[in-house]
């Protein structure tokens, strides 16, 4: 009985063991190459695509090989890479959405990339919008850098605006609101606003508003601009004109395909599905409208970082990856393939004849306006003072002076805390 | 015995419970006093580091508006459900204890929304209160009536996720009091029967009070259940749509540790809730633990 017990506890103990070493060893070596693991998001053309970036890579040279793991939504997976990080574990190359860049690098999740973009098998990043390069700094070190750029895109019902007699989309912003309240009828509002405030920064920006400077010094969610803007919003949806439809039952996307809005303000992430299922009219697309400072887009989408957790000895083998990752030809077959932006001009080269496509030229015309500045996605205080004021004031009618000073407060001192820690 | 016997007999023993209470220790104990002492920290989840900050976090939760605000909306969610539930599912029990021809099929079908997976009945819940494809808004177009906004609308957020509450919590009650009823002693109905009781008189002065220690357990698990919603309000709401006004204490908690990357001040949040939690079942415990008879 003692010996049976013994032998089966050393079993266990030893299936345990092997359990824990064995996926280690596996990924330090790979037929003698470095083992590279890559998480990543997006399904679909985007998530496929970089499994083909992956496999083109893993057969483009003979030294490392990368292993593509598919981790579910942005969210799904920062809380994996926080889970990972907490078990000093995860992947070496991480896809990356723009609300973890200043945590995790502050923390000392990613690595600095600076000597490897300035070192001899850097990235040109001359010819990227400047700010696209600058995107992922934080205290001086570059620790992200753009992979899947979506820029802000403008759906719109064809069949709802030749009824109302509307020509094309809207030039400027006070153009838009005016389309809007036109375009609505009583069982159909203009506009499905996102229930998310993404779309709002082109729109306060181009207007000439600012919600903070980069470094935190300055918040201003109660900028006039702001106000007004709000403002205006608040009144459209008094009106009928505008609803913020519930995530759950498919957001705004949902109630333009089916015919239940006539305008979205999106990105161009949007375009399979609006093109693929809208029902009973054909769609349009066009830039974001312009305001009294011209066309200023804010971009989204996620880049690529590196994590600390990866060896000295791996990095160079990570960094070629990433380089790889970004080299114009895969830019642009990533973009061909998924409709994300082909971010460098050498890049939209070689897309060549695609980029008159309508679909693409719409993507590529809002690239020169592109501001990447994710100060506000990347201060969780911030971000989540002035989305608690965007959904009072839509959802609850609050005042808006009132509800953005109050969120102004707050972001002032939560951030200050948040700078602290 | 001799001594050798009990030292195998102890052997046998520790081979036995071994296991398991390093598996409980580990990942049930081991969390509760790391995540106490966390709260204590400034940490983010991620830095290798943190420093403790002594009572700063238990300080800075009681001046918090968002505490207070995701408390009372639990409360509210919790005594709804749990008061609620027990009233529907304990007709229900009645119901489903009664000799009819295809009971088997009703009881089946009362349980159902116990064991279907939480996550898959919430999406079932977001398309049922579609407020234009819900079959919800069908009976209200039947009326003439513009159907609500369940999920976009501030005031009706919280009602849509205590209707799901209820509907999961009344299938898994009535179970408890289907299998309490069967168990009751016939021979008491028998004699009230033969004294003229009605049967309203029997619900009143029998069912009830022998189903006592059912009711009690029902209510201490319902609360802990209900206390505890979080892939309803994940799934259904996201704490929205004004968040965090119409979240849960659970759904705030997890966006502070893992959104906000305050994990220190979430474990102060967790702990504050676990003490809320315990003083709330010591209540009941005082309260009803007397009026509950376990028969003899």
């Amino acid at each position: 009985m003692g010996r049976t017990i013994t032998k089966l506890v050393g079993t266990l103990a030893l299936l345990f063991a092997f359990a824990g070493i064995l996926p280690a060893c596996i990924q330090r070596v790979a037929d003698g190459k470095t083992a590279i693991a890559y998480w990543r998001t997006l399904s679909g053309a985007a998530g496929d695509t970089q499994d083909k970036i992956v496999a083109q890579f893993n057969a483009s040279q003979s030294d490392v090989v990368v292993k593509s793991e598919y981790q579910g939504t942005y969210s799904d997976l920062a809380t994996k890479l926080i889970a990972a990080t907490a078990a000093k574990s995860g992947p070496d190359v991480t896809q990356l959405g723009t609300f973890e860049i200043r945590q995790f690098a502050k923390s000392g999740v990613l690595v600095d990339l600076t000597p490897y973009l300035n070192g001899p098998n850097g990235i040109d990043r001359s010819e990227w919008p400047e700010s696209m390069a600058r995107a992922g700094e934080i205290d001086g070190g570059t620790y992200w850098l753009p992979f899947n750029v979506a820029v802000p895109t403008l759906y719109y019902n064809k069949k709802a605006f030749a009824d109302a007699g509307i020509a094309e989309a809207p030039a400027t912003w006070s153009e838009f609101f005016s389309v809007v309240r036109k375009l609505t009828k009583e069982d159909r509002p203009g506009l499905a606003l996102w229930s998310n405030t993404w779309p709002l920064f082109s729109m306060i920006w181009s207007e000439g508003g600012e919600l903070t400077t980069r470094d935190y010094a300055n918040i201003t969610l109660n900028d006039p601009v702001v106000v007004y803007l709000l403002k205006e919003l608040q009144n459209l949806v008094r009106e009928g004109a505008v609803v913020v439809p519930d995530k759950a039952s498919g957001g705004h996307r949902a109630a333009f395909v089916n015919g239940r809005a006539a305008i979205i303000l999106d990105s161009q992430d949007a375009f399979s599905e609006v093109f693929a299922q809208s029902n009973g009219f054909t769609p349009g697309v066009a830039n974001y409208p312009a305001g009294a400072k011209g066309k200023v887009y804010a971009p989204g989408g996620g880049g690529i970082a590196m994590m600390s957790i990866t060896s000295a000895e791996k990095r160079d083998a990570a960094w070629a990856f990433m380089r790889y990752m970004l080299s114009p030809e895969q830019i642009a077959d990533y973009s061909s393939q998924s409709g994300y932006a082909a971010f460098s001009k050498s890049a939209q080269l070689k897309m060549g004849k695609k980029l008159s496509d309508p679909r693409f030229k719409v993507i590529h015309d809002a690239l020169p306006y592109v501001r990447a500045d994710f100060s506000v996605n990347m201060s969780p205080a911030l971000r989540s003072a002035f989305d608690e004021a965007f959904q009072k004031i839509l959802m609850q009618a609050a005042d808006v002076q009132q509800a953005l000073d109050t969120a102004d407060a707050k972001a002032e001192a939560a951030v200050k805390s948040e700078l602290a820690r | 015995m001799t001594s050798c016997r009990k030292h195998r007999e102890w052997l046998t023993f520790l081979g036995f419970v071994t296991p398991n209470a390093v598996l409980f220790l580990t990942f049930t104990y081991w969390p509760i006093v790391y995540s106490a002492w966390l709260s204590f920290t400034d940490w983010d989840l991620l830095r290798p580091t943190h420093e403790t900050v002594g009572l700063d976090n238990y300080l800075k939760l009681l001046g918090d508006a968002r505490f207070w605000r995701v408390l009372g909306n639990t409360a509210i969610y919790a005594t709804t459900v749990v008061i609620v539930a027990q009233v529907f599912s304990f007709t229900l029990g009645l119901l489903l204890n009664m000799k009819l021809r295809g009971q088997q099929i009703f009881r089946t079908v009362a349980f159902l929304p116990h064991v279907t997976m939480t996550a898959a009945a919430a999406l079932v819940w977001v398309l049922l209160l579609h407020p234009q494809y819900g079959p919800l808004s069908a009976v209200y177009s039947a009326f003439g009536v513009r159907g609500p906004n369940w999920l976009d609308s501030a005031s009706m957020s919280l009602g849509a996720l205590i209707l799901v509450g209820l509907w999961k919590e009344t299938a898994f009650a009535s179970l408890f009091y289907l299998a309490g009823l069967q168990g009751l002693p016939q021979e008491c109905y028998e004699a009230a029967t033969i004294d003229g009781a009605s049967k309203s008189a029997q619900v009143r002065h029998l069912t009830i009070p022998l189903m006592g220690p059912t009711i009690f357990f029902l209510l201490v698990t319902g609360t802990i259940a209900a206390t505890k919603a979080f892939d309803t309000v994940a799934i259904m709401t996201e704490g929205g749509p004004v968040y965090p006004d119409t979240s849960m204490y659970v759904y705030h908690l997890y966006t502070l540790a893992f959104r906000e990357y305050q994990a220190g001040y979430a474990s102060a949040f967790a702990f504050v809730f676990f003490l809320v939690t315990i003083g709330v079942l010591i209540l009941q415990w005082r309260a009803l633990a007397r009026r509950v008879h376990y028969g003899e």
